[in-house]
């Protein structure tokens, strides 16, 4: 194992550890577990939004927590929405929990999972439990392609006011600039980027060189790779790269738009318009769109993808760096990373995948809480103990990652992580929609690259119109 | 206490009426036997009021509104929720989806179990129970799981186990998820596939129920092969066929609902989205609460008025008295 940088956390030493808790600490309950009182309440308000769905019934739902905060020295329960299931870092997620409830003299967490790995499905949650008149978490997931949308729509603390309020003043200082990004709205730092996970490829070894290539000698671009790819149909006799996309995210568009030079969003009269019609886009896309031309690749959703290489049908997957851990270990082949190809010369554009934590807390007492629980999480330590049970990699410096060659490729692909895409506004779900379909049949053949892209951009521009540049 | 007496013990004529010297308390007594149905009732009418009519109601308010679930401000927008939609194409290219959807539901919710049905009752009563055991297994298994099993089935790389059939015969493999015109059959028959159970033991049920001297009777006067299924078993089951012609019709989109999310969730590029998924995604996913009630209430009108039409149709040829 090896740092991602200098260890200069010296100054913002978490305030918990030290002592057990306080016997006047109210009780936290068990995961998943709910009081008939809490029950009820959380019944009437999903009834609520079910049935009623209107504003004005939702105050009588509000839910019950413990702690009232007011002053810092009372005990306050804090509530975390996340996605770690079973299977994405839960375990080490309880554990966490369970540390910094034995350290803190005053503060308890209780973990909610909400998303089903998702946090799509944990916005969706986020945002119906409010309408139902209940209190937000004080603490939530938020992905990073959701965070125009929270920043813009949302009540929340942002985080540079937390580390201004609380400290340390220069908590940011050691998180990398291009990584700090992911968790910046409206040139504001407004959540704390927490794990990341970035495009790569995984490569079968034993199935490239059945298929006649050198798996010790792979290309960096996507012109080296077609040559490649060409060779393996050959020798294979059908397609042997796959991209595993999940619906309604763009993360492939921006990384080929982005890597070779293409914008998705321009600015206009001070308003934000649609850029991924432009010439370096399309042609970027068009180049993409090559590969299930020719037959090279094939464009797979997630379940798929991963079927399709672990059981020996593709040779290489396009995919996330986070589902190392979860496909080597499915895989009876010699397994191998390598870095996402771009265009020339040119380094590419990886959109970083992940969450940033936020903060939601009203009062004052718990928002102090918030951001406690929020140092306590990021500390190197716990970040190490969570980025290793995820398969996500670290967003600051001082902690530990893999140094073996596959391990490593994701790592030293971090300084070409740039901020995974949101469109700005009340519609920039749908608008994110609107390109995924456009991505979509461009990858299926069903419509030209150039055709698509426009017709996407002016649905878009209509979608955000009036949003101001980003 | 019988239920013909009132609370005071006098007798209740036939109509709820009291002997004619009741006074004020055998007024009092028929106010509360009135009540007492609506009281018997109010159980289920508390339920439909919360979890139905209200939400329906709400959903109607709703319509006219843009709102994001959490903006304290929702603008009263009148009926531009609902031209939005009509004057979008990508609401009719649903529509037609849509359509397609009922169809595939009609052909493996509704013919095939009816008709699979029919061909048990021509087996051994072991046959039948495999049969039935067979066919009802789907029906228990979740639709989630369900569709990941049909995922990877669907595979459309040579290793899929449909494209490896296909290869079989020299036939090139099939997007079958990623294709515009195979991703509908291919999510509807998933759906299908999970429902048809339920239905094929409801028509079993029906045709188990048919009188058997009837049968005999047109057996005796020569009937058999297919007119005797159109002329003397399907007018006979036409209580059943109209329930599950009515409810495969109703329940098409709904069913559908799962497999779409898992499979593909409305991919490729909206090929394989139905109506109701459209009202979730719009609602839920991109928060356009108005628009989502908007959907949904155009949904409800399109459907109840199908149902009606079928209804009314079908009702015709019903004997609901054998």
């Amino acid at each position: 194992m090896r740092s991602t940088g200098i260890r200069s956390m010296g100054a913002e030493r978490p305030r918990y550890g030290g002592g057990r808790a306080r016997n006047s600490r109210l009780p936290m309950l068990g995961s998943g577990s709910l009081t008939r009182r809490e029950f009820i309440r959380r019944g009437a308000g999903a009834a609520v939004v079910a049935g009623f769905g209107i504003g004005g019934l939702a105050a009588c739902g509000g839910e019950e927590r413990g702690g009232t905060g007011g002053a810092s020295q009372d005990p306050v329960t804090i509530e975390y929405w996340h996605i770690n299931n079973e299977t994405l870092g839960g375990p080490a997620l309880q554990e966490l929990v369970g540390r910094f409830n034995e350290g803190s003299r005053n503060v308890t967490v209780r973990e909610r999972f909400h998303g089903e790995e998702s946090t799509t499905s944990l916005l969706e949650d986020l945002q119906t439990s409010l309408a139902a008149g209940n209190e937000p978490p004080d603490v939530a997931q938020i992905g990073y392609d959701q965070l125009n949308y929270v920043a813009s729509n949302f009540e929340f603390v942002p985080a540079e006011k937390l580390a201004q309020r609380y400290g340390p003043g220069d908590y940011f200082s050691a998180f990398p600039n291009n990584l700090l990004q992911l968790g910046q709205a409206d040139g504001r730092q407004v959540g704390v980027p927490y794990g990341l996970s970035e495009p790569i490829l995984f490569c079968n070894a034993d199935l490239l060189s059945e298929a006649g290539v050198d798996p010790d000698d792979l290309p960096e671009t996507w012109d080296g790779w077609k040559e490649l790819l060409r060779t393996a149909r050959e020798g294979l006799g059908r397609a042997s790269m796959c991209f595993r996309t999940t619906p309604g995210q763009v993360y492939w568009t921006q990384a080929i738009v982005g890597s070779a030079g293409g914008t998705m969003l321009g600015c206009r009269d001070g308003q934000a318009v649609a850029a991924f019609d432009g010439a370096k886009a399309v042609g970027a896309m068009a180049s993409w769109a090559e590969l299930f031309e020719e037959d090279l690749a094939l464009y797979l959703i997630v379940e798929q993808a991963e079927q399709a290489f672990v059981g020996g049908e593709a040779a290489v997957i396009a995919t996330y760096s986070s589902l190392l851990e979860g496909l080597r270990g499915q895989s009876d082949f010699e397994f191998r990373s390598a870095p996402f190809p771009g265009f020339g010369d040119r380094p590419p554009v990886l959109p970083g995948a992940g969450a940033d934590l936020f903060v939601f807390s009203k009062d004052e007492a718990r928002q102090e809480a918030a951001w406690e629980w929020v140092q306590f999480l990021m500390s190197p330590e716990n970040l190490k103990l969570y980025t290793e049970a995820t398969g996500y990699l670290p967003t600051r410096d001082g902690v530990d990652v893999p140094t073996d060659p596959v391990g490593r490729v994701p790592v030293d692909q971090l300084p070409n992580v740039e901020p995974w895409f949101s469109f700005p506004g009340p519609n920039g779900l749908q608008a994110a929609q609107e390109l995924y379909d456009a991505q979509e049949g461009i990858a299926k053949g069903q419509t030209d690259p150039q055709e698509a892209l426009e017709r996407a951009a002016a649905d878009v521009d209509g979608l955000i119109e009036g949003q101001p540049c980003l | 206490m019988p239920l013909s007496s009132t609370p005071n013990g006098k007798r209740l004529e036939p109509g709820g009426r009291t002997t004619p010297h009741a006074g004020k308390g055998s007024r009092t007594a028929r106010a509360a036997l009135s009540a007492r149905p609506y009281l018997y009732l109010s159980p289920a009418l508390l339920f439909l009021g919360l979890f139905v009519f209200g939400p329906v109601v709400l959903v109607a308010v709703l319509a006219f509104f843009e709102w994001n679930l959490i903006s304290t401000s929702a603008p009263f927008v009148g009926l531009g929720n609902f031209s939005t939609l009509l004057g979008d194409p990508e609401f009719y290219r649903v529509l037609l989806q849509s359509g397609a959807y009922v169809l595939v539901a009609l052909l493996g919710n509704f013919l095939l179990p009816v008709g699979l049905a029919m061909l048990t009752l021509q087996v051994g009563r072991r046959q039948a129970d495999l049969y039935q055991a067979l066919l009802f297994t789907p029906t228990v298994v979740a639709t989630a799981i369900g569709a990941l099993l049909w995922q990877f089935a669907y595979l459309p790389t040579q290793g899929g186990p449909f494209n490896a059939l296909l290869s079989a015969f020299g036939l090139p493999a099939i997007d079958w998820l990623g294709g515009a015109a195979t991703a509908v059959p291919a999510v509807g028959l998933v759906a299908a596939w999970k429902h048809m159970g339920f239905n094929y033991l409801v028509a079993l049920a029906g045709l188990v129920a048919v009188p058997k001297d009837v049968l005999e009777a047109a057996r005796v006067d020569g009937a058999t092969g297919w007119p005797f299924v159109r002329f003397v078993i399907v007018p006979l089951l036409m209580p059943t066929i109209l329930f599950l012609a009515l409810t495969t019709v109703v329940q098409a989109l709904p069913n559908a609902f799962v497999p779409i999310e898992v499979l593909t969730g409305g991919g490729p590029s909206g090929a394989s989205n139905n109506l109701v998924y459209d009202v979730y995604r719009n609602g839920f996913r991109f928060f356009q609460i108005g628009k989502a009630s908007a959907e949904a209430l155009l949904l409800m009108a399109l459907l109840g008025a199908v149902a009606v039409w079928q209804f009314r149709v079908l009702d015709r040829n019903v004997t609901y008295d054998r």
